[in-house]
């Protein structure tokens, strides 16, 4: 067997059993990678030299008797919006090509703590904006399950690198949807911590009331295991919430659902959701309650303004999170006339469509005569819409909904209209703005052999419930050990 | 809702990113075609409704006030794409 068919779980007992060496893991990823990152496109930066010095560290440790725990040895990818002190660090944005940060963000620097072997930097929609990964000014990233089809975004690299079994696990971050919506795309878990669970110090900011780091496995254990090791407060994000965090691992071992109660918002089954994905929803449902889960209707009245509300505000915070970019202090730098020319010239060249697009759009919503009717107001509605969720949640201990309204598009296939594109994220952003947990569990396949995912979405600080019924839903089905055709 | 090519051009000023002609008439065609799609957000009787800046769970957390180490100067200037010594060089903006 090669040793990346295991889950990431699998191989932390392999490495303790003395089975394997985190050297025999490292070396297996990095030849997948080479095998298959041509056509897969996920990785933006691979760091052979010190994954391996990593990983011989791992071995010595554990030959010492000194292992840390999972993690220890266990090869991993980051989203390249998160910093790492000497590796790379570019957003898939010209404008940081070069970058190498002088420091690690904190979800970084707990996952070495923790003996993880990060292998390198996976691709991403330039600065996280967008939903297919296409927006990257360096590579295209592929659907490891039809290379002619998106892996979704904007963590594209890291859900096609842990289904296409390049690494164990992987970090991304989610503003609107860009978590789940590749892990169900890619048939992977792709789990977004309630917001302020970890910490975002060194992760490069888009949306900073939106944006939550999470993380990518092939199961719900593994992503659990990966989400106790980055979570918890950290002084360096005031934002960090210091609640304890509980301990997810163990919620996902014998995990039940039985008594427990879902809700199923009437508002995200709606037309033009495609048959097929509301039918693998339906099909997760009835097992769901097969396993003792009680279901029942329930409204979330307010969905239909989420989008607005959403894009109102990310925009108009992308934009003053980007103004950093100037060409003085890092990066990319025209150096052409005076300061002003600097800027213009270096924000001009650096910068593709889709974030021009998104920081003219926040500017504009932020300029006198258009912040009391725009911004004002989406705030407003983002209240209602956090409000529609907590009397839900009165009632249900989860909410189970499709992740997006469709399987994964056709690479190229994009949307003349930017609202278009937007209305595909519809199921995903209210969990962002009203701050709640959500995760992408694989449910099924569509008769395209596409993945589709079920999102549940649960009360904030309550990832626990997510993952127990995350968990109990994998015991019960296997739509989780099927690998994709395309790279094997 | 239309905006013109000035709605365009003075977002990218206060941006601070230059557009040619081509570009202030796309982005002008997509904003309208987002601010049409905004106007839903107008429909609705906001009044009594506090806006929500952020979905902190809980507050803050405050920490004791103590020096604690920073980035040293030669990592902060490691990326500059121009510096000298300690400092960042920027194109004069005094004559």
């Amino acid at each position: 067997m090669n040793p990346t068919d295991l889950t990431l779980r699998e191989l932390a007992d392999a490495l303790a059993a003395g089975e394997l060496s985190s050297e025999e893991a490292t070396r297996a990823c990095l030849d997948r990678i080479r095998a298959t990152d041509e056509r897969l496109g996920a990785f933006l930066h691979v760091a052979e030299e010190t994954a391996l010095a990593r990983a011989r560290e791992s071995d010595r440790r554990r030959r010492e008797g000194n292992a840390l725990g999972a993690l220890d040895g266990v090869p991993v990818a980051l989203k390249d919006n998160i910093s790492t002190a000497g590796m790379p660090t570019t957003c898939a944005s010209r404008i940081l090509e070069g970058y190498v940060p002088p420091f690690d963000a904190t979800v970084a620097r707990r996952l070495g703590d923790a003996g993880a072997v990060v292998l390198g930097k996976v691709n991403l929609d330039e600065f996280a904006m967008g939903s297919t990964t296409e927006t990257s000014a360096y590579r295209v990233t592929r659907n490891p399950w039809d290379l002619s089809r998106s892996p979704g975004g904007s963590s594209g690299g890291s859900a096609a690198a842990v289904a296409a079994r390049q690494v164990y696990g992987a970090l991304g971050t989610d503003t609107g949807g860009s978590i789940r919506q590749p892990a169900s795309h890619c048939g992977v878990v792709g789990i977004k911590p309630t917001y302020g669970r970890c910490s975002r110090y060194g992760v490069v900011a888009y949306a900073s009331s939106l944006d939550q780091v999470g993380t990518f496995g092939r199961t719900v254990e593994d992503a659990a295991i990966l989400l106790q090791a980055i979570a918890g407060h950290d002084p360096l994000d005031s934002t960090s919430v210091s609640e304890p965090v509980p301990d997810w691992v163990a919620a996902t071992r014998g995990a039940s659902v039985e008594g427990m109660r879902l809700g199923i918002p009437k508002e995200y089954f709606v037309q033009g959701v495609d048959p097929e994905v509301e039918g693998a929803i339906r099909a997760a449902i009835a097992t769901l309650v097969s396993l003792g889960a009680k279901v029942e209707e329930i409204s979330l009245p307010h969905t239909e303004y989420a989008i607005a509300a959403y894009y109102v505000v990310a925009a108009a915070e992308a934009s003053s999170n980007l103004a950093r970019f100037d060409g003085i202090r890092y990066g990319l730098s025209v150096r052409e006339g005076g300061l002003r020319d600097v800027y213009l010239k270096t924000r001009a060249a650096g910068f593709g469509p889709e974030v021009k697009r998104r920081i003219l759009a926040g500017t504009w919503a932020l300029s006198s005569g258009n912040y009391e009717q725009y911004s004002i107001r989406a705030q407003k509605v983002r209240t209602l819409i956090r409000r529609d969720f907590e009397e839900a949640f009165k009632r249900v201990d989860a909410i189970v909904t499709p992740v997006a309204p469709t399987a994964a598009r056709r690479l190229g296939e994009k949307a003349e209209d930017p609202v278009e594109a937007y209305l595909a994220d519809v199921f995903t952003l209210a969990c962002n703005l009203a701050g709640l947990p959500g995760m992408s569990v694989p449910c099924g396949f569509t008769s395209k052999g596409l993945p589709v995912g079920m999102q549940l979405l649960g009360r904030p600080m309550d990832e626990a419930t997510l993952f127990r019924v995350g968990a109990a839903y994998q015991q019960a089905t296997d739509w989780h050990r099927q690998s994709p055709p395309e790279v094997a | 809702m239309e905006l013109a090519r000035e709605d365009v051009e003075r977002a990218a000023r206060l941006a601070a990113i230059a557009l040619d002609e081509e570009e202030v008439e796309r982005f002008r065609r997509d904003l309208s075609s987002m601010v049409t799609y905004l106007d839903r957000l107008l429909s609705l009787d906001l009044d009594d409704v506090p806006p929500m800046a952020h979905a902190s769970a809980g507050i803050a957390p405050t920490r004791s006030d103590e020096v604690q180490p920073g980035l040293p100067v030669e990592k902060a200037v490691a990326n500059a794409p121009q510096s000298d010594g300690p400092f960042f060089v920027v194109p004069r903006i005094i004559e």
